[in-house]
């Protein structure tokens, strides 16, 4: 692989030569499947935070008319995202600091992006802030299917990717404790173990991809730490709450 | 997806059958469902692809384990 090491793996080469522009599991497929829990209307303003290069707002835009936002932290990815289309709308920022009116959007997207965030609890404040009554939470992204063996990932050192991964149980307690209703999950873990299985074949072994974000040294832990978690990918769609 | 799955070396081989040596092109790997495009050492003639034994033992048997889920 001839990434630079630092690059964390969202931002490597390798990922969007397998996955294309949407950078994560099962593509704006996924993408699609949870607006079917949302009907969300034409000209509805959305935010997709950690958009990456923008391909999940130009559909949200092209294809539901919807008044898409992007957000990330990343300046190389929005550069790349704004030489493709210099009008789509993308800001850079963190979920943990949304530049948006309290109640303004109808919903916000996090697509294989929460994990990542480094302070998950002003997180979800913020996308509850931001959520009008009834918005919608469109999250998806890895979990850990072996909750017994989620401290594997969690003590890791350096700033491995995975390593916000949590369980089920603890994603839905985590909405709920925010303010947010459960209304749909999915696991669509099938589609990471494709994606993890093209990155093998075009890259090789996934201990090098492991160890390219951070300390190549610490990869054959981070590689035994995903195989005990079991690794899963879920979608899941919750409305912010409205509390009387 | 395109890959790089040849070895040099494996393109000193030859193939029986068409006398002519493997080259590397575009093959279909299909396993449990999910079909994956990759370039390997193939037969202009017939078709024929080579996979070599650190291939099998390498790259094949990481993707073999993690679509198993082991």
């Amino acid at each position: 692989m001839a990434d630079t090491p630092s690059l964390p793996l969202y931002e490597s080469a390798a990922l969007q030569a397998v996955t294309g522009p949407a950078l994560r599991p099962g593509g704006l497929e996924l993408t699609q499947r949870a607006l079917s829990y949302c009907a969300l209307p034409a000209g509805a303003q959305v935010a997709d935070l950690g958009c990456g290069i923008g391909a999940t707002v130009d559909h949200l835009r092209r294809h539901h008319r919807l008044r898409a936002v992007g957000l990330d932290r990343s300046a190389g990815m929005l550069g790349h995202a704004r030489q493709k289309d210099p009008r789509l709308p993308l800001v850079r920022g963190d979920a943990s600091c949304l530049p948006f009116e309290d109640g303004r959007l109808s919903a916000v997207l996090c697509e294989c992006s929460l994990t990542l965030v480094d302070d998950m609890d002003a997180a979800w404040r913020e996308i509850r802030r931001v959520l009008a009554p009834g918005g919608f939470l469109i999250l998806t992204d890895i979990y850990v299917r072996a909750p017994h063996q989620a401290a594997c990932l969690t003590t890791l050192p350096g700033t491995f990717c995975l390593k916000g991964a949590r369980s089920r149980d603890e994603i839905a307690a985590r909405m709920q404790r925010s303010g947010f209703a459960l209304i749909a999950w999915e696991d669509h873990s099938e589609a990471l173990k494709r994606l993890a299985a093209e990155l093998v074949l075009a890259c090789g072994s996934l201990q090098a991809l492991w160890g390219a974000g951070g300390d190549p040294g610490s990869a054959p832990a981070c590689a035994a730490a995903v195989r005990q978690a079991r690794l899963g990918y879920f979608l899941s769609v919750a409305r912010k709450e409205v509390i009387p | 997806m395109k890959a790089e799955n040849v070895d040099p070396e494996d393109l000193q081989w030859v193939c029986r059958k068409c006398n002519r040596p493997l080259e590397a092109g575009t093959a279909s790997v299909e396993y449990m469902g999910n079909q994956f495009t990759t370039e390997l050492p193939t037969c202009p003639g017939c078709g024929f692809v080579l996979i070599s034994e650190s291939l099998a033992l390498g790259k094949m048997a990481e993707v073999e384990q993690i679509l198993e889920d082991k």
